[in-house]
């Protein structure tokens, strides 16, 4: 009886119970289903530079910083020296490298042997080591200094060389500080080489001075495009950052890179020219560089060399059609280059694409 | 019927029932984490209605059990239905009321977070913005349009839209999507090109290796050199190495209870390539054993000076790329457009633990208005941008984590991680964030640290870990851990209600006995 007179609130809070639970549970099993989204996003920021430490395995391009001495010239970084340097004075030459080694692990002796054979000097033996050899501190770091003299000049016209090197090993590291040339001027030079070494830092991070031409990482700045369907992307070689290739056929081909350099790399001529020495054409003159075309793009020109001849490389005739896009300080170059046919048939989709590229953070 | 029906919801066997099934529950569900993974233990056995089938100690029980939603509503309905029937509302029972009221909003609370709550993380390096975070668990497939100067235009398909495969049609997509083949988790690898040779190294880092040889003017920037090498003694073979230049650390040789280092470097000044054998017991000043390829070339077989052992180089290419042996699992999608021609999938199984997350990838045909495109392959651990054009416009194709975007950003400006002195016990990890929120003009700079997430716009964000290289990178990088949880604040009101109902209930009886305690008998005379 209590539970009859009980019943009518009950049953009637119940049921009020059981819609909010019906309700809340299908809105909480809505939340949850997913589905097929549609939004605007700002565009993104351009990605930082991924800052790890240079692998001293060869994950990264080691460097250094330094304060090269008066009269010295920059002759640029090499696939092998990180710098390089000559000299000239009073007709006699020298020059200075300095080369990072993963892991070097020759003997002192070794090393010693080693340009005595260039310098035509017999072997020295363990003994006479001590002789060539002294030691010298770089940026904190114990190493040793190599000092080896050629034989003197036998006849007219013949000079006498000379090599100094310093040898300092650096967190799995062996740089090498080479100062060769003439012996006299050599002798002359050694007390500035001396100071240039107490200017070396040893760059532990990817700040300071660019140490080649190396094209920008593939995340940092690259522009968009268009890409035409055909294009299918390979594997970029070495300085390239990105690489397509469209077949015709009989397995015929062309190849699409897209690389980047720092400043003019050179400017419109040298490379122009550069393209046709690889067909085996002369360089242009003024009256040629004048009538090259210009395209507008988004943002920017492109100066396009268009080219054919026969490879030097592959003796098959070739074509090449370039694009040259100075970019805020940079320059891009976009390059077609393969059998003629080919390039043909690709070249409206070739300009499209380089008239469709868009630079980052434009 | 309804009147039994009711009076079974009202009972108190009921609720003794579900409250001993809870208990099983969550110990079954507890010792299944170690089976199952942390996250798919949760979801099986707390985040469901009906669990079929569980695991115990490493078996399998064919048996249904109720799972942690069902237990919960019902005790939600136990506790509501006797509240109504049995209780009636009076001054004397309103401490009752309101714990009860406490209790119901509390289980109301944890349906709410289990159902609405989102977990991601943002991770940033130093100096870099970011809008968005990065679910945990989910992935999207995208079609970004890029034309527009200012934004982007995405189209996100969940991950699970690909699992069940067929074709996927919507108007507000750009293009039509045939899911040819999907893997809920794989690794890319290279298909080595036809003439690559197993190096068949028996010991070191490259055991499963292939080696492909370049011609001289074949251009590839992973170019290295590269050995294998056999070590041999009296006592037998010690082990086939693949030695290479470029970046590999040194391998190692165990021989005579002692361990060697074993390298690769390309020393022009000393003649070329040379295999190295060093003694990292020697000091820092010992010389390492050095064999150069001038000849090695001449003679494989070489004897080493300072060790009793001899090396048989049994191939050597002077430029040459490794790639990674395909396991015998290994496919081949017929990948025709985008960024993965020659690339091999390796299917894995899904992994459940919570420090590992499943990699998928798919084969995707898209087709635009019905006419094929070609085929795609899309991998949420591959970042390679991917494009395909559809309508006069043109679209970045992606398989990536699942991104929840906000309308404002957050800039790392630092991040440190200080450890006690001398030890490597964590002290404190502080990441200083600069939030910007154009729309409401508001920008400023605020440290999140360990126990002080910064609530932000409905969203808190959790300092919860970093980069495990952060000792080697000029950018630190943090990683936030960023929960929405519509009702965070619930828990927190249902303990009040429910504390407040408490003392309630405690000061009606406290006075009650007061007033009826009776007076204090006289003072003997």
């Amino acid at each position: 009886m209590k539970l009859q007179h009980a019943q009518t609130p009950a049953r009637h809070a119940a049921r009020i119970f059981a819609r909010a639970a019906l309700v809340v549970a299908c809105v909480f099993a809505g939340c949850r289903r997913d589905e097929l989204q549609v939004y605007r996003v700002p565009k993104p920021p351009a990605p930082v530079v991924s800052a790890a430490k240079a692998d001293p395995h060869g994950g990264g391009r080691p460097h250094i910083h330094s304060k090269a001495p008066a009269g010295w010239t920059d002759a640029g970084a090499t696939r092998t020296r990180v710098a390089n340097f000559s000299l000239t004075r009073d007709g006699q030459s020298a020059e200075i490298a300095v080369m990072p080694f993963p892991g070097m692990g020759g003997t002192d002796l070794q090393f010693v042997n080693l340009w005595r054979e260039q310098l035509k000097l017999p072997a020295a033996t363990e003994e006479e080591l001590l002789k060539f050899m002294t030691r010298i501190v770089v940026n904190r770091q114990q190493g040793k200094l190599f000092d080896v003299t050629g034989p003197p000049p036998s006849g007219e016209g013949q000079r006498q060389d000379r090599i100094i090197v310093a040898v300092v090993p650096v967190d799995g590291l062996t740089w090498f500080f080479k100062l060769t040339g003439d012996a006299a001027l050599v002798d002359k030079e050694k007390p500035a080489f001396v100071e240039f070494l107490k200017t070396v830092e040893f760059a532990d991070d990817e700040h300071g001075p660019s140490t080649s031409p190396a094209p920008a990482t593939a995340a940092a700045g690259m522009p968009v495009w268009d890409l035409p369907a055909a294009w299918k992307e390979q594997q970029p070689p070495d300085m390239i950052l990105r690489s397509f290739a469209s077949t015709g056929d009989a397995g015929k081909k062309v190849d699409i890179t897209v690389s980047k350099f720092s400043g003019p790399a050179g400017g419109v001529q040298a490379n122009a020219d550069r393209w046709r020495t690889q067909v085996g054409l002369g360089p242009m003159d003024a009256a040629e560089l004048a009538k090259l075309p210009v395209l507008d793009l988004a943002a920017g020109k492109a100066t396009l060399v268009d080219v054919s001849g026969v490879s030097a490389r592959t003796g098959e005739r070739t074509r090449i059609i370039g694009a040259i896009v100075p970019d805020r300080g940079e320059t891009w170059f976009f390059k077609l280059m393969g059998d003629v046919d080919v390039a043909e048939r690709e070249r409206p989709s070739f300009v499209k694409f380089v008239q469709s590229v868009k630079f980052a953070a434009q | 019927m309804r009147a039994k029906l009711l009076a079974v919801l009202c009972s108190l066997k009921l609720t003794l029932v579900l409250l001993v099934s809870g208990l099983v529950v969550v110990f079954i569900g507890t010792v299944a984490q170690a089976d199952e993974g942390l996250y798919y233990a949760q979801a099986r056995y707390f985040k469901s209605w009906v669990v079929s089938g569980f695991s115990f100690f490493g078996h399998k029980v064919p048996l249904p059990l109720p799972g942690g939603y069902l237990i919960g509503t019902l005790l939600l309905a136990n506790l509501t239905a006797a509240h109504i029937q049995r209780l009636k509302v009076s001054w004397k029972k309103s401490g009752i009321l309101l714990t009860h009221a406490g209790l119901i909003l509390l289980l109301l609370g944890q349906l709410g977070t289990d159902m609405l709550s989102i977990e991601s993380a943002m991770r940033l390096e130093e100096g870099e913005t970011k809008n968005y975070s990065e679910d945990f668990q989910s992935n999207e497939l995208v079609f970004i349009d890029t034309s527009d100067p200012k934004d982007d235009s995405v189209v996100s398909v969940p991950e699970s839209f690909l699992a069940r495969g067929g074709t996927i049609a919507d108007k507000r997509m750009p293009l039509e999507v045939r899911v040819k083949h999907y893997w809920p988790n794989c690794d890319l690898e290279e298909r080595p090109p036809a003439g690559s040779v197993p190096a068949a190294a028996t010991h070191g880092m490259f055991t499963n290796r292939v080696v492909h040889a370049l011609k001289p003017d074949d251009t590839d920037s992973r170019a290295r050199a590269a050995a294998v090498v056999e070590f041999t003694s009296s006592k037998g073979s010690h082990g086939t190495f693949l030695l290479a230049t470029r970046g590999s650390a040194p391998q190692l040789l165990e021989f005579n209870g002692s361990i060697y280092h074993l390298s690769m470097l390309f020393a022009p000044a000393l003649g070329g390539h040379q295999i190295v054998v060093a003694d990292p017991g020697a000091g820092r000043d010992a010389d390492p054993e050095m064999v150069p390829e001038s000849e090695f070339a001449k003679h494989p077989e070489v004897t080493l000076k300072r060790l009793p052992l001899t090396m048989r180089v049994r191939g050597f290419w002077p430029r040459c790329v490794l790639y990674r042996e395909l396991p015998k699992e290994a496919v081949f999608p017929e990948v025709t457009q985008g960024a993965f021609g020659g690339i091999a999938i390796a299917p894995r199984p899904i992994v459940k633990d919570m420090e590992n997350r499943n990699l998928p990838a798919a084969e995707l045909e898209l087709l635009d208005n019905g006419k094929s495109l070609g085929t795609w392959l899309v991998a949420v651990s591959s970042s390679a941008r991917q494009t395909v054009s559809a309508g006069g416009k043109t679209y970045e194709v992606a398989m990536r984590f699942r991104r929840h975007y906000t309308p404002y950003s957050f800039t790392l400006l630092k991040f440190t991680h200080d450890k006690y002195r001398g030890t490597e016990i964590p002290k404190d990890f502080r990441a200083r964030v600069r939030v910007e929120h154009p729309a409401k003009g508001d920008a400023r700079e605020v440290d999140i640290w360990m126990n002080n997430p910064l609530r932000y716009e409905g969203l808190t964000y959790f300092q919860a870990s970093f980069d495990k290289d952060n000792d080697q990178r000029e950018r630190k990088v943090t990683i936030l851990q960023v929960v929405s949880n519509p009702s965070w604040l619930t828990p927190y009101f249902a303990c009040v209600i429910v504390g407040v109902g408490l003392t309630v209930q405690f000061m009606i009886h406290f006075v009650g006995f007061i007033r009826k305690r009776p007076a204090a008998a006289p003072k003997a005379a």
